[in-house]
C-alpha cells in the first residue's frame, strides 16, 4: 500500500478533529495533515512513478473486486495538483473563517475527506475505486456547498448540485455494471486492451454523460454557478483542483477507449456549446463569484474540446494551469468580499487599490486568465486552436478567446474604478489576515509558474513543438489584446456600462434563463412521470400494507401462544416433537 | 511421556481458568480475579489464532482435537469471553461467583468446538447451559423465573441429546464422530439418533418450536448475560451442529437438508413476525436474535462446504453485532429505557450509544458496507448453490419484514429530543467500540474473515 499512504495524514486528521474539539487542535491538525499528505505525494512523485498496485478486496463466489492505484503521469498530475491545493487553502480557509465562529470543526472535517476523496480518485486505476472516491466527492460537495444550510439559497444551490450529481452517479453505476458484466474486469488498462470494444459503446457513452455532470458541461452545467453559496475557500478548492476536474480526468483517462469508439466529436460539441454559454453568461453577470464560476465552466469547456481533438496535452496543460490562476483570483474575491461588508455584486465592491498585494495578485491572476503571452492559459488556449481541424472551429474557438479575456477584465476594471474613500473599509483591507495573504502570495507564484509545466508535459504526452507555431500566436495576442481593449473602453475609461436589463441580449445571456427554463421543464415531466408512478406505488404499498397487518395480526395470534407459562411452552414443544419426527421418517422412507 | 505442544495451552488455558475461578471465590476483591481472567483469555486468543496461521491438525489428552476449525473458533470465543467478561465486572455485584461460573462455561465451549467425540460435546454443552443457569442466577435477584425456564429447556436439550447418545452405543462404543459415517448402509437406528441430536440441539439454538420460553428468558436477565446468552450459548449449540452434521451430511445430506430447511423458515418467520409486534426493545431483539438463528440454519441446510463457510461466518458476524447490542441495551436498561418510546432522541443523548446501535441494526438488516451483509449474501448464495431457491427467497421475504422493526428502532433513535444526556461507562464503551469496529473493519475489509470460514469449513470436512 505504498501509494495509498499519500490518503492517511488527512484521514488521520479527520479522526484528530473528531475527537478533540479545541480550536488549534483542530486548525493545527488540519494544516499538519495537508501538509503531510503533501510531503507524501512529492515523496511518491519522485520515487514511486509508474508503478501499479493491484489488491484483492473481497471475493463473494465468483465475483471478486480488487482494488488498483497506479502513479502514471496522469494520477500524479492530479494528485499533486490537490496535494498542492490542499494546505494552501486550508491555511487560507483559517484567516477566513476568523469572525465568522460557527461550524468550522464540521468544515475541516468535511474538507479533509473532500480533498483525500480527490487524492483517492487521483491515484485509482479501476472503476470501481474510482466511483467510491466519485460518491465521496458528491456527498462532501453537497455538504460543502450546502455549509451555511440556514441560508435559504445555499440549501437550493445544494439541493441543485446533488440533483445534477446524483443522475452522472447512476449513469456511472451502470457504466461499470455492463462493463463488469460484460468484459468481468473495471481494470482501466483492461478497459483499453480488450479486444472486444463493440460492449463498450453504451457503458462509455454513460460514463461520460457522467463526466459532464460532475464537470458542469451543457445541460448540466448550472449547478456549478449556483454553487456560489459555498464559503469561499470552498469555491477555491472546487473550482481549481477537485471536484469539477474529476470529470476531465476521467475522460482522459479514458480517452484511448474513445479514440476507438469514435466518440470524440461529443466531446468538441457539447464542448463548444458550453463554452458559447458560459462567457456570454459571464459577460452580463455581476455576482464577483459567479463570473469565475462561468470562467471555469469555460475552462472546461476547453479542456474537453482539448480531449475530444486528441490534444491530450494542452488539455493536461490547461488542466495545471488553471487550478492556479482559479484558485487565486477565487481566494482574492473572498478578500474583496470580506472587506466589503460580504457585498458580492461587482459594482459595488470597492477599494481594490488599497491593498497593494491583493492588486497585484489580483492582475496576475487575470492575465493568467485572459492568457496574455507568456501567461498562464496562453499556450494551451492556443494549442488548442491550432489542432482544430477546421476553420470554423478555430474561428468559434477565436471568439470564445476574446470574449474571455474581455469579461475577465470587466471583473477586474469595475471593481478598479470603484474608488474607496471609507477609512473602515481601507482598514479591513489592510488588516486582511496574514493567514489569507500567504496563500495568496504562494498560489500567485504557482500561477506565474504553472506554464513552465509544458516543458516537462511534452516529453510524457508525445512531441508538440512548442515555439513553432509563431503566426498562431500572434493572432492570438491579437485577440486577446483587442479583448482588453473593448473590456477598458467600455469598464474602465468613461462610464463604467451597465448594460440595460431590457436588451435583448442581455436577457438572453443573463443567468442562462433558457437553459433554467430547460431545467424546469425537464424537472416538470419528471414531476408529472413521478406522480404517475406515485399511484402505481400506492396501490402497490397499499398491498404490503394490508399484507403487513395481516402479518401484524398474525403475530398479535401468535403472541398468545407466548404467555409467559412454561406448560403452554413445552406443550409447542413436544407437538413440534412429534411432527418433525414424522416429517423426518417420511423423508427416510421415501414418502416425499 | 506427554509429547508437550505447544498448542496444548488451548486446552489447558481454560482450565487454568476455572481453577483460578475457583480461587477467586474464596477471595474477597474483585480485581485480582478479573485481571487472571482477562490475562489468559487474551492468551488463548493469541494462541488459537497462531494455532490458526499455522495450520495442522493436533490431538490434545487424547479427546480434544484441534484443527482450523476448533483454532477459529476458540479464537472467536475467547474474544467475546473476553467482552463478556468486561461488562460483568462492571455491571456485576458478585463477580468472583460469576467468574468460576464464565469459565466453566467457557470450558464447554472450548469442549465442544474441539471435540470429535459425541460425549464430549454432550458434557461440553452441559457445562454450557449450567454454567448458564447458575449466571442467571445470581446476576440478579428476581430472576428465578428466568433460571427455572433455563433450566427446562437446557435439561429437555440435555436429556434428548443423551437418548440420542443411547442409541448410538451398540454401534459404536468409542462415540467418535467420524465411526458413523462408517457404519454399514442407511441404519434407522442411527439416523433416528442423529435426529434426535439434531432436535436437542435446536432446543439450544432457539429454533422453533423449541424457543418460546427465550424472550422471557432474554427479558428477565440482566444484559451481560442476555449478551452471553444469545451471543455465545447459541453459537456454541451451532459450532456442535456443524461438527456433528458437517461429518455426517456427506453421506445424510439428503435427509438432513430437508430437516433443517423446515426448521429454518419456521424460525425466521416466527422470530420476525413475534419481533413485528415487540414494543420492548429488548424482547424484539430477543426475537431478532432467534431469526437470525434462522437464517444461520439456511447455510446448515444448504449442506455443503460452502454452506457451512456462510454458517460460520454469521456466526462470528452475529454474535458481535448481538453482544454490542445487548451491552447497550443493559446500559439503557439501568436507567429506565426499556421501551420503543424511550429509545426516541437516543441520539441526541448519547451520540455514541445512538450511533454504535444504528450500526448493529443496519448490520443485522444486511446493509453493505458491514458485517452482516456478507453474511446474509453468502447464506442465501448457499441457498442458490445448493439448488434451494425457496430459501434463499423466504430469506429474503424476512428481511424485508425484519426492516420494518429494524427501521422503526432506527428511526426512534433519531427522533429529535432534548431529554438530558446519558453518559456511559468506560468498560461498556470499551465493549461497544470492540464490537463496532469489527463490525466496521470487516464490513470493509472481509476477505480475511471469508479466508478464515472457508478453511475452517474445509478443514472440517477433511476430519
Amino acid at each position: 500500500m505504498i501509494i495509498a499512504i499519500v490518503l492517511f495524514p488527512m484521514l488521520i486528521a479527520t479522526l484528530l478533529i473528531l475527537l478533540f474539539k479545541n480550536e488549534t487542535v483542530v486548525k493545527l491538525s488540519a494544516t499538519l495533515g495537508s501538509i503531510a499528505s503533501l510531503l507524501l505525494s512529492i515523496y511518491i512523485a519522485i520515487f514511486n512513478r509508474n508503478v501499479l498496485e493491484q489488491y484483492k478486496w473481497f471475493n463473494l463466489i465468483s465475483y471478486s473486486f480488487g482494488i488498483s492505484l497506479a502513479t502514471y503521469s496522469l494520477n500524479i498530475i492530479l494528485l499533486l495538483l490537490v496535494a498542492i491545493m490542499t494546505p494552501i487553502i486550508v491555511i487560507y480557509s483559517i484567516g477566513y473563517f476568523k469572525g465568522k465562529s460557527y461550524g468550522t470543526r464540521r468544515f475541516y472535517i468535511e474538507m479533509l475527506i473532500f480533498a483525500s476523496a480527490m487524492m483517492l480518485f487521483a491515484i485509482s486505476e479501476n472503476l470501481i475505486t474510482i466511483f467510491i472516491a466519485w460518491e465521496i466527492l458528491g456527498i462532501t460537495s453537497y455538504m460543502l456547498i450546502g455549509f451555511w444550510y440556514d441560508k435559504e439559497e445555499a440549501q437550493e444551490a445544494a439541493r441543485k448540485s446533488i440533483t445534477t450529481i446524483v443522475i452522472g452517479d447512476i449513469l456511472f453505476l451502470s457504466a461499470i455494471i455492463i462493463i463488469f458484466a460484460t468484459l468481468g474486469t473495471t481494470e482501466i488498462s483492461g478497459l483499453i486492451n480488450t479486444t472486444n470494444k463493440s460492449v463498450l459503446y453504451l457503458p462509455m457513452i454513460l460514463i461520460m454523460i457522467a463526466a459532464f455532470t460532475k464537470s458542469a458541461q451543457f445541460p448540466f452545467n448550472e449547478w456549478l454557478a449556483d454553487a456560489m453559496e459555498a464559503p469561499t475557500p470552498v469555491s477555491a478548492f472546487l473550482h481549481s483542483s477537485t471536484m469539477v476536474k474529476a470529470g476531465v480526468f476521467l475522460i482522459a483517462l479514458l480517452l484511448p477507449i474513445y479514440e476507438s469508439l469514435g466518440l470524440n466529436y461529443i466531446f468538441v460539441v457539447i464542448g463548444v456549446i458550453t463554452a458559447i454559454i458560459a462567457v456570454t453568461n459571464a459577460l452580463s453577470e455581476h455576482h464577483i463569484k459567479r463570473i469565475l464560476a462561468y470562467s471555469t465552466m469555460e475552462d472546461l469547456a476547453l479542456m474537453f474540446i482539448a480531449l475530444g481533438l486528441f490534444n491530450i496535452f494542452a488539455a493536461m496543460l490547461l488542466f495545471i494551469v488553471q487550478t492556479f490562476y482559479k484558485a487565486l483570483l477565487f481566494m482574492n474575491s473572498g478578500v474583496m468580499m470580506n472587506a466589503n461588508n460580504d457585498n458580492s455584486d461587482i459594482y459595488k465592491i470597492h477599494g481594490l487599490l488599497d491593498n497593494k498585494i491583493i492588486l497585484i495578485t489580483t492582475i496576475i491572476g487575470v492575465i493568467s486568465l485572459a492568457g496574455i503571452i507568456p501567461f498562464g492559459s496562453f499556450f494551451a488556449k492556443s494549442m488548442i486552436g491550432i489542432s482544430s481541424s477546421s476553420i470554423i472551429l478555430y474561428f468559434i474557438l477565436l471568439v470564445i478567446e476574446l470574449l474571455s479575456s474581455t469579461y475577465i477584465f470587466r471583473w477586474m476594471f469595475i471593481p478598479l474604478k470603484n474608488k474607496s474613500t471609507s477609512k473602515v473599509r481601507y482598514n479591513k483591507y489592510k488588516n486582511t489576515s496574514r493567514l489569507m495573504i500567504a496563500p495568496i502570495i504562494i498560489t500567485a507564484i504557482l500561477a506565474l509558474l504553472a506554464p513552465i509545466t509544458m516543458l516537462f508535459l511534452e516529453g510524457l504526452f508525445g512531441t508538440y513543438n512548442i515555439f513553432g507555431n509563431m503566426f498562431a500566436y500572434v493572432i492570438d495576442s491579437i485577440i486577446i489584446a483587442i479583448g482588453i481593449l473593448v473590456a477598458y473602453v467600455f469598464f474602465m475609461r468613461g462610464s463604467k456600462i451597465k448594460i440595460s436589463k431590457n436588451n435583448i441580449l442581455y436577457k438572453a445571456a443573463y443567468n442562462s434563463r433558457l437553459i433554467n427554463k430547460f431545467y424546469g421543464i425537464f424537472g416538470n415531466t419528471f414531476v408529472y412521470l413521478s406522480e404517475f408512478f406515485n399511484t402505481i406505488d400506492y396501490s402497490i404499498l397499499k398491498t404490503f400494507q394490508s399484507s403487513g397487518m395481516y402479518i401484524y395480526k398474525f403475530g398479535m395470534r401468535t403472541k398468545k401462544i407466548v404467555n409467559g407459562n412454561v406448560n403452554d411452552y413445552y406443550t409447542v414443544a413436544l407437538i413440534g416433537f412429534i411432527f418433525l419426527i414424522i416429517i423426518f421418517s417420511f423423508v427416510v422412507f421415501g414418502v416425499f | 511421556m506427554i509429547n508437550f505442544n505447544l498448542m496444548y495451552m488451548l486446552i489447558l488455558i481454560p482450565i487454568v481458568l476455572i481453577v483460578s475461578g475457583a480461587l477467586a471465590i474464596l477471595h474477597r476483591k474483585k480485581e485480582s480475579a478479573f485481571i487472571v481472567q482477562v490475562v489468559l483469555l487474551i492468551m488463548n486468543l493469541i494462541f488459537a489464532v497462531l494455532f490458526f496461521v499455522t495450520g495442522g491438525q493436533t490431538i490434545a489428552f487424547s479427546i480434544f482435537t484441534i484443527y482450523s476449525f476448533s483454532a477459529l473458533f476458540i479464537g472467536l470465543f475467547s474474544l467475546l469471553f473476553l467482552l463478556i467478561v468486561i461488562l460483568t465486572y462492571k455491571h456485576s455485584m458478585k463477580f468472583n461467583y460469576i467468574s468460576l461460573l464464565i469459565s466453566m462455561v467457557y470450558f464447554g465451549a472450548i469442549a465442544v468446538s474441539t471435540s470429535t467425540s459425541l460425549i464430549i460435546t454432550i458434557i461440553g454443552i452441559e457445562m454450557v447451559s449450567i454454567g448458564s443457569i447458575f449466571m442467571v442466577l445470581f446476576e440478579k435477584r428476581d430472576s428465578v423465573e428466568a433460571a427455572i425456564k433455563l433450566f427446562i429447556l437446557s435439561g429437555s436439550a440435555i436429556a434428548i441429546l443423551t437418548v440420542a447418545l443411547a442409541l448410538i452405543i451398540p454401534y459404536d462404543s468409542t462415540f467418535t464422530i467420524a465411526a458413523i459415517i462408517s457404519s454399514g448402509p442407511l441404519n434407522y437406528i442411527l439416523l433416528f439418533s442423529l435426529l434426535l441430536f439434531g432436535i436437542g440441539l435446536l432446543f439450544e439454538v432457539g429454533a422453533f418450536p423449541f424457543n418460546l420460553w427465550i424472550p422471557d428468558i432474554y427479558e428477565e436477565v440482566q444484559g451481560n448475560i442476555t449478551a452471553m446468552l444469545s451471543g455465545i450459548n447459541k453459537k456454541v449449540a451451532f459450532v456442535a451442529i456443524i461438527i456433528i452434521f458437517g461429518i455426517v451430511f456427506v453421506r445424510y445430506w439428503y435427509i438432513f437438508s430437508e430437516f433443517f430447511s423446515i426448521i429454518a423458515i419456521l424460525t425466521m418467520f416466527f422470530g420476525n413476525i413475534m419481533a413485528l409486534i415487540q414494543t420492548n426493545i429488548k424482547r424484539m431483539f430477543a426475537y431478532s436474535a432467534i431469526s437470525q438463528s434462522g437464517y444461520i440454519l439456511i447455510g446448515i441446510a444448504s449442506a455443503s462446504q460452502f454452506g457451512f463457510e456462510a454458517s460460520i461466518f454469521q456466526i462470528i458476524a452475529h454474535s458481535f453485532m448481538i453482544i454490542g447490542t445487548f451491552a447497550i441495551i443493559m446500559l439503557l436498561e439501568f436507567r429506565n429505557i426499556k421501551t420503543l418510546n424511550d429509545y426516541s432522541g437516543l441520539m441526541y443523548r448519547n451520540g455514541f450509544i445512538g450511533f454504535s446501535l444504528t450500526i448493529f441494526i443496519l448490520s443485522m438488516i444486511g446493509i453493505p458496507g458491514l458485517m452482516g451483509f456478507y453474511g446474509k449474501f453468502l447464506l442465501f448464495a448457499s441457498a442458490i448453490n445448493a439448488n434451494i431457491v425457496i430459501l434463499a427467497i423466504i430469506g429474503l421475504i424476512n428481511s424485508i419484514i425484519s426492516v420494518y422493526y429494524y427501521g422503526r428502532t432506527i428511526a426512534a433513535i433519531f427522533k429529535p429530543s432534548n431529554k438530558n444526556k446519558i453518559f456511559i461507562d468506560k468498560y461498556s464503551y470499551f465493549v461497544i467500540l470492540v464490537a463496532l469496529s469489527l463490525i466496521i473493519v470487516f464490513g470493509i475489509y472481509p476477505t480475511p474473515l471469508i479466508i478464515a470460514s472457508q478453511l475452517a469449513s474445509s478443514s472440517l470436512l477433511l476430519l
